[in-house]
């Protein structure tokens, strides 16, 4: 959980960078708008995306358990579809911070440690490329609302981002950001933490809850689906109006499904906030 | 228990894969002791001039140390006095460390009662020298000697020490180096006591209060 | 100190439903961190300290053998003696024997995690010694029969009133509820078992091989009065809290301080070398360091060295989200928190300590603000390395872990599960779009629903989008 020595972001200076979209096994199966919101924002960039088929998951799971060799055998995996890129991008520090520990599971002398040194330097979380690496604009947006943003811990720690998230969102004129007490705080999730130790996982995610209704907001963003789906499930549980959103789905203006569940969609456009359900 | 002792060595060792180190390795690190050098020491540990002596001040009192600026020694029984009027322990002895510079002052006049020994359970009041003053963070450093037994600096429920200007220094490490100097045959007194304010407890919910075992209060006379 | 870690569920489920301890631990998040902030704002070098001190300690560690027997030799120049114990029991034992051969009856105590460790008050109590607490904290934990719940704020997770209450009781005098007076009769009392004392015993923050000295660090000056009045006085150190200079102990005392309590400095830091000297009128006649191993050798070299740099500073635990929810008595023995869950498997075994490497995050604060920049994630997830080799924990877990490695494993199966089960569990959310309960993962559930998949997948869809038929042009790869 420190910072990655593989992560050395320098400006892109290639014409149509090759980007192999690490989809994130969370984004694949419960949430698709994150992943198509990511391809969007960098073929916006001048990226060229694909997807490599035989991707599933970072492998995260089986590490954090202690099971070191199936770790070994998804990196492994992992490695081979990811080869052949300019970049690697996906919208989770978490995930992408798992590349970044790839080198660690092998023998320093061996060719899988080369690899994953190679992959782990080009593997970035989605704002962070967008910012360090392609120097991003963000297209004219007018998605209006208040946020808060919640800062994921491995995507903090492991990956050094926080200012990256805040400075696309100050490129949308009408959004405002609007800071809760304690974002750095873990909000409880760490995988099969919050299912093991469910009592305390709770308690972690009521002080987050507490913090973000708090912070008086219509929106609460962050950029790990993980943290998100707690975030939100909790919130929704306790009956709060407050909505949960990837900030990819933000930022590329993809906001047609309802937030993290929501049975509506809410109208973020309008002149004044609007949290009339529509239809 | 120098069977312990061999085994706690040999599984050291047995851990870092090797034997016990070479002669010459030894040396090397043996030097090095002998000859420490200083590590990264923050800037508050190197100032010079007056703001050595300023930032020693400020410090001190912070930790809150009183601090009563004398022009002379001369002065220290009446503004004891003074302090124990204050306190209402001018019936108190006042417990002197058996200094030539503490002793020989004129306490008859200031009307103070002195005794020459170590501390007691009771004691109201201490007087000492000390050793240095440290800007970085306004400590006080002292150590036992024959003359100035390490009670002194505990029992009493106000502990009154004179520190001369000269003797502030920059940083810890000056105040080590002094330590050393001052030691005879190599060795460094039994006890050597880096003082900074008053005892303390934040034991009960938290709050911060003066006075748990050692001295209620430190007061530092700057000559 | 007993041994209750196998018990970290049911105790930290009481210790959410505790409002006292509740109301305690709030105190402690809104104090020590803000403080210790506030210290390295005034310190700019503070980061480059941190640096520096892991190289300090790593060199240790590497020369550990020499430093030992270096600090050793200059202890006996100085008239001390030096004993070495592998075990809790052995320690005990040798503490025994300098108390009996000076015939002690009671004994002071500067505040020790070492000697919570080794049970030396049991021990000394069972050979008709009597320990007295002297740390203010530890005092009052010793009249309740109570435990450390942190390591440098003992009483952490006690209020006032019960303050008042145990004096009350065990004093004989009358009850009182000013902390003012709370603490003057603490004074008074402890007074006279400082005097009466035939032995004092203190640990040591650190011990310094240059001059064979042992540095104890508080702000009460419990310490002092322990080290100092006795006829014997007696140090129990860990093996690996050597620093080889007094340049070096400049360092740590820097970053000790700061990382604890946020204090610029703690009130009283006292380096004790041999018994006193020709002339002095106070000081012990007897000067004793035992080094304690108990396990500690055994990390030498080991993947889990870097446990060995630990200062005990407490940052660790006063910024872990989880520690502030539950206290330091949930992880059920001595060292609790990030640190404790480290280090507790190692002492008592990962079959008793199961849980506590388990119950985190891995938010990684604990790292971030560690003084020695001990990777604790990281040595927590070590154990659980172990557990899974050892089949250790909990079977359904590594069963859940062992299928679903199984399936990502295998990409086009792992595919089509994902094609088939996200219909359904939208389906099954309905139109609330989440889920109030699951079959399995009941945890989640339990506190919090889980919104719904969208119901096709990402994967299924983007090679949906990207089948076009061969006469399509260089849109192929854009939809």
């Amino acid at each position: 959980m420190s910072r990655s020595p593989y992560l050395q972001p320098s400006k892109n200076t290639l014409t149509q960078p090759k980007v192999a979209l690490f989809v994130t096994c969370l984004a694949d199966a419960m949430r698709p708008s994150v992943a198509f919101a990511t391809v969007k924002l960098l073929q916006a960039a001048g990226c060229v995306v694909q997807v490599p088929a035989s991707q599933t998951c970072c492998g995260q799971p089986a590490f954090n358990s202690g099971d070191r060799n199936n770790t070994r055998l998804i990196a492994q995996q992992t490695m081979a579809a990811l080869e052949g890129y300019d970049y690697v991008v996906g919208p989770s520090g978490s995930c992408i911070g798992m590349l970044h520990q790839y080198p660690e599971l092998f023998d320093e002398t061996s060719k899988d440690f080369q690899t994953a040194q190679k992959l782990a330097r080009q593997a970035y979380e989605i704002t962070s490329f967008l910012v360090d690496v392609m120097d991003f604009k963000l297209a004219p947006n007018d998605t209006k609302a208040q946020v808060t943003y919640h800062d994921s811990c491995a995507g903090l720690r492991e990956l050094d981002i926080h200012r990256q998230p805040r400075q696309l969102l100050a490129q949308m004129p009408n959004i405002e950001l609007k800071e809760m007490q304690e974002a750095d705080t873990c909000c409880g999730f760490g995988g099969t933490f919050c299912i093991k130790y469910p009592d305390i996982s709770n308690r972690m995610v009521e002080h987050k809850a507490d913090n973000a209704n708090a912070s008086q907001v219509q929106l609460l963003v962050g950029g790990d689906l993980g943290c998100l789906m707690n975030m939100a499930g909790k919130l929704k549980r306790q009956g709060s109006n407050l909505q949960t959103r990837h900030i990819v789905e933000l930022l590329a203006d993809a906001l047609d499904l309802p937030a993290l569940g929501e049975a509506h969609n809410t109208e973020l456009r309008s002149a004044s906030i609007n949290l009339a359900y529509e239809g | 228990m120098s069977q312990a002792r061999q085994q706690i060595l040999a599984r050291i060792r047995s851990g870092l894969k090797r034997g016990p180190l070479s002669p010459h390795q030894q040396t090397t690190l043996q030097q090095q002791l002998e000859s420490p050098k200083r590590t990264l020491q923050p800037a508050r540990a190197k100032v010079t001039g007056q703001a050595t002596i300023d930032d020693f001040k400020a410090m001190a009192l912070e930790s809150a140390a009183e601090l009563i600026q004398l022009d002379s020694l001369d002065q220290l029984p009446a503004q004891l006095a003074a302090l124990m009027q204050q306190a209402n322990i001018s019936q108190q002895p006042l417990v002197l460390a058996d200094e030539s510079n503490l002793r020989s002052l004129n306490w008859a006049s200031a009307g103070i009662n002195t005794e020459l020994r170590v501390a007691q359970n009771g004691d109201a009041i201490s007087l000492t020298n000390s050793l240095c003053g440290v800007a970085e963070t306004g400590t006080l450093v002292l150590h036992s000697s024959p003359n100035s037994p390490t009670s002194l600096n505990f029992l009493p429920d106000i502990h009154c020490l004179v520190l001369q200007q000269t003797n502030i220094v920059a940083g810890y490490e000056d105040a080590w180096d002094k330590v050393r100097d001052g030691a005879k045959s190599g060795a460094i007194p039994r006890t050597v006591n880096f003082i900074t304010g008053p005892s303390r407890s934040a034991d009960l919910e938290q709050t911060l209060r003066m006075g748990a075992h050692g001295p209620k209060r430190l007061v530092v006379f700057l000559l | 100190m007993d041994i209750n870690s196998p018990d970290f569920i049911a105790r930290s489920k009481s210790a959410l439903n505790d409002a006292n301890l509740q109301t305690a631990l709030q105190n402690l998040k809104a104090g020590f961190p803000s403080k210790r902030r506030k210290a390295m704002e005034r310190m700019p070098e503070f980061d480059a300290m941190r640096d520096q001190a892991v190289v300090i300690k790593d060199k240790v560690i590497e020369n550990l053998d020499f430093y030992l027997e270096t600090f050793e030799n200059k202890v006996h120049a100085s008239g001390g003696h030096v004993h070495w114990a592998q075990t809790s029991d052995e320690a005990c034992q040798t503490i025994v024997d300098i108390c009996r051969s000076v015939n002690a009856k009671t004994v002071t105590k500067g505040k020790s995690m070492v000697t919570e460790e080794i049970n030396l008050n049991e021990f000394l109590e069972k050979h008709n010694i009597t320990p007295i607490e002297t740390d203010l904290g530890e005092y009052i934990l010793q009249l309740r029969g109570d435990h450390p719940s942190h390591i440098i704020a003992p009483a952490i997770h006690l209020n006032l009133p019960q303050v008042s209450d145990i004096f009350a009781e065990k004093h004989n005098l009358p009850r009182k509820e000013d902390p003012a007076e709370l603490m003057q009769e603490a004074r008074d009392i402890m007074r006279d078992h400082f005097i009466a004392a035939d032995v004092g015993i203190t640990g040591a923050n650190f011990f310094v091989a240059e001059t064979g000295s042992t540095m104890i660090v508080t702000n009460e000056g419990n310490g002092d009065l322990t080290q100092t009045l006795p006829k014997v006085h007696i140090v129990v150190t860990s093996i690996e809290k050597c620093v080889p200079t007094l340049e070096d102990l400049s360092l740590f005392m820097r970053l000790l301080s700061r990382s604890a309590t946020g204090q610029e400095s703690a009130v009283y830091n006292t380096l004790s070398s041999g018994p006193r000297q020709t002339g002095d009128q106070d000081g012990p006649e007897q000067f004793h360091v035992v080094l304690v191993d108990n396990g500690r050798s055994d990390m030498v070299g080991d993947e889990q060295q870097d446990m060995l740099r630990c200062i005990r500073c407490s940052a660790c635990m006063n910024h872990c989200p989880v520690y502030s929810q539950i206290g330091g008595h949930a992880y059920g023995w001595v060292y609790p928190g990030p640190m404790g869950s480290v280090l507790t498997p190692k002492m008592i075994g990962i079959d008793q300590a199961g849980h506590l490497p388990n119950a985190s995050t891995f938010c990684g604060k604990c790292e971030a603000v560690c003084p020695v920049r001990i990777p604790l994630p990281k040595l927590m997830r070590t154990w659980r390395e172990r557990q899974f080799e050892q089949n250790l924990g909990s079977a359904a877990n590594r069963w859940g872990i062992r299928f679903w490695s199984a399936m990502v494993k295998r990409p086009k199966l792992y595919h089509a599960m994902t094609r088939f089960t996200m219909p359904l569990m939208k389906l099954w959310a309905g139109k609330k779009n989440r889920l109030h309960s699951l079959p399995i993962g009941r945890g989640w559930t339990l506190w919090r629903d889980l919104p719904a998949p969208e119901g096709k997948t990402f994967m299924q869809q983007w090679q949906a989008q990207t089948k076009q038929p061969k006469q399509h042009t260089d849109k192929e790869m854009q939809p």
